[in-house]
């Protein structure tokens, strides 16, 4: 439990399952048991590949989909069948949605409106949120007289101009160009920091994620892969999935072959050797490895260290940093990040040359095989 | 100007004169007859008389000489009356279609191209023919009152060169030109918006004020102004299912030209009808600029 959800959560699911209705009839499973609480003012993001189930996990949140099974609690009320108009949750889409009939004004004030807040503090609130999304004095524009970025910068004050206590974003931003985007990653994380807000934050851009979260909730065929910190989800994933999932890495299937008192030996399938600290690992156990490409190194390092040796594939100047493929005498590819090379290395990453990518023993992560 | 140019507009001119020719002869000049026509004096066995002669206005708006021509306020009545019977069959065809729209929006799409054919299905026979077919319908003798009676009611209703039968036969000829437009603007509307309404706290009520009807309004005044068009001037309808009781200025100009050979004076009459259209037309656009300006 993270340090948020100590406190009151605003949002707890528990044992959500979502079945959609295939056109063929049969049912296919989107959410397939999920348990997920979202602490006040925090940044949670659900992550994972097109067609996990983030999107209606959202919609579940929000009210446009009912769960199967499961509970939905939010600021402690259940709210499993609590139609979507009073619950209170906004949502920023990705298609923006705003109504294109209406002044971006108008389209800002529609939660107050519905609500009957009266026009002279509506106006008030109206500029408020559009000067918190840096839109001020645009009010009697129509949303087609605007840019992508700022038909988005409208959606977020619309959502956010009565405060709610929870606001649902489902990939906002990819429809926005690269700049743009990483633009609105910190604006949209600053916002959140200032408004007290917790934010649930639907993408397939693990970049996006781990710049942004507080928390990342690594989703996969409607199941959770692995809840934790950007640095827990990127230096101890739980599993081949998230390893794979989130940055770079190299996975070896591994079995302990021998150990001694302080490090034991991997034997990878392929034939490859690894050595890592001994911890509480027993001889036969099967295991996975994983590397990232950037913990290998062209020197021995100060802590103990091994060596992975083979042929220099390819060498891709990456801008500062090389990206080496290397293929080792038993016939793996490994890929590695050289930082900080001095320009006189540079003939050791000739394509061609043998090679040895040292890593430090401890900076091996290990996943546990898990049983079928 | 230099050559280029003059070479240019000769061109234009060249390419564009047929279709100018075209509108010009069949849209323009009958026109011009008609407006001549309306201001000449009728001939005392048909036919016109060379001489100008307001008082085929007079006779509709309130002045005549007394002696050929009379003002008789029957005709403001005709008028009003294909105003009235107009307005009424634009929200009957209303009535019935902005939710029949709203149903085929929604089904698969199989279901909605069948509805589509069956909206069209009507076209494939002649008006005249689907018109006696409710004149069988709704005659004393008819299929409404022949059921009434086997379920033991003896006392016939009288449907048929009522008012209420035009409106019905309006009504049935006119649903497929109302549902077309209205259709379309549904059918164009989306799902995300009326979401994104829920969920910033709007009831289904308030949905549907806020979002679907000023959305659908475009479709919605579109089919308004061609049903309302015809319905005014329509005169088979009246004719068949109105009898003499119902007269509306549709079957009134077609009196004054084949059964009166009053051509002045029908003349006259389609002129008014013309000119109330074009008002109607005005100031729908006009209320559109306003909407567009008012909320921008
Ligand atoms: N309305 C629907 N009807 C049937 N299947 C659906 C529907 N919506 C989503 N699905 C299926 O449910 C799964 C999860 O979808 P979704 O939540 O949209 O994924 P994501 O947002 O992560 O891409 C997918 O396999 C998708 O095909
Ligand atoms: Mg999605």
């Amino acid at each position: 439990m993270s340090v948020y959800t100590r406190i009151a959560p605003v949002v707890e699911i528990r044992g959500a399952v979502k079945h959609y209705r295939a056109p063929e009839g049969h049912l296919v499973p989107a959410l397939d048991g999920i348990d997920l609480s979202v602490g006040a003012n925090e940044f949670v993001t659900l992550l994972g590949p097109s067609g996990c189930g983030k999107t209606t996990l959202l919609r579940v949140i929000s009210g446009f989909e009912q769960l199967d099974d499961g509970e939905l609690l939010i600021q402690q009320t259940q709210m499993n069948s609590v139609p979507a108009h009073q619950r209170p949750v906004h949502t920023v889409f990705q298609s923006y949605a705003l109504f294109p009939h209406m002044s971006v004004g108008d389209n800002v004030g529609y939660a107050l409106e519905v609500r009957g807040v009266g026009k002279a503090e509506r106006r008030t609130r109206i500029a408020e949120a559009l000067e918190l999304v840096g839109l001020g004095g645009l009010e009697r524009r129509k949303p087609g007289q605007l840019s992508g970025g700022q038909q988005q910068r409208v959606a977020l004050a619309r959502a956010l101009v009565d405060r709610p206590a929870l606001l649902l974003l489902d990939e906002p931003l990819s429809a926005l160009d690269r700049q743009l985007r990483q633009s609105m990653q910190r604006e949209l994380k600053k916002l959140q920091h200032e408004l007290g807000i917790a934010f649930v934050f639907v993408t397939h851009d693990q970049e996006e994620a781990l710049t942004m979260s507080d928390r990342i909730v690594v989703l996969n065929g409607g199941h959770i892969q692995q809840i934790g910190t950007p640095t827990e989800i990127y230096d101890r994933p739980a599993n081949a999935f998230v390893a794979g999932f989130i940055g770079e890495s190299n996975l070896f299937e591994v079995s302990v072959s021998a150990g001694n008192a302080d490090t034991a030996d991997l034997l990878s399938e392929r034939g490859d050797l690894l050595q890592v600290p001994r911890r509480d690992l027993q001889v036969g156990q099967k295991l996975q490895a994983m590397l990232r490409p950037e913990q290998f190194q062209l020197d021995r390092p100060q802590a103990q260290g091994a060596a992975l040796e083979g042929k220099v594939e390819q060498t891709l100047f990456i801008g500062k940093d090389f990206e080496v493929s290397l293929r080792t005498v038993h016939g793996s590819q490994v890929k590695a990040v050289i930082r900080d090379t001095g320009r006189h290395d540079l003939h050791r990453l000739q394509p061609g040359s043998s090679l040895q990518l040292w890593y430090a023993l401890d900076a091996v992560h290990l996943i546990p095989e898990v049983k079928p | 100007m230099s050559t280029l140019e003059g070479r240019k507009r000769l061109q234009l001119l060249g390419l564009l004169s047929p279709a100018t020719f075209v509108i010009g002869l069949f849209f323009i000049a009958p026109l011009v007859i008609m407006a001549t026509y309306s201001m000449l004096e009728p001939g005392l066995y048909g036919g016109v008389e060379w001489n100008f002669y307001p008082d085929n206005f007079g006779r509709v708006l309130g002045w005549a000489d007394g002696t050929l021509e009379e003002f008789d306020p029957v005709y403001l009545e005709i008028i009003l009356r294909s105003f009235k019977l107009a307005a009424i069959t634009v929200f009957l065809t209303l009535l019935v279609c902005y939710p029949a729209a709203f149903w085929v929006a929604r089904q698969p799409e199989k279901m909605r191209n069948f509805c589509m054919f069956l909206i069209t299905l009507p076209f494939f026979t002649s008006l005249i023919i689907r018109l006696y077919a409710w004149v069988l319908i709704l005659r004393p003798s008819g299929f409404i009152n022949t059921t009434l009676l086997a379920l033991g009611i003896n006392t016939p209703i009288n449907l048929i060169y009522t008012e209420t039968a035009v409106l019905i036969g309006m009504t049935y000829i006119f649903i497929p030109f109302m549902f077309m437009p209205v259709y379309a603007s549904v059918e164009k509307l989306d799902r995300r918006l009326l979401e994104a309404s829920a969920d910033l706290g709007a009831s289904r009520w308030q949905s549907f004020w806020k979002i679907i009807f000023p959305m659908t309004l475009p479709g919605v005044a579109a089919g308004s102004i061609i049903v309302f068009i015809p319905s005014l001037g329509n005169f088979i309808v009246p004719s068949l299912l109105g009898g003499a009781q119902v007269l509306m200025i549709g079957s009134l100009v077609e009196q004054q030209f084949l059964a009166a050979r009053n051509w002045p004076f029908g003349a006259a009459l389609a002129m008014l009808l013309m000119v109330a259209v074009l008002i109607c037309l005005i100031l729908n656009v006009l209320a559109q600029n306003r909407n567009k300006a008012g909320v921008s």
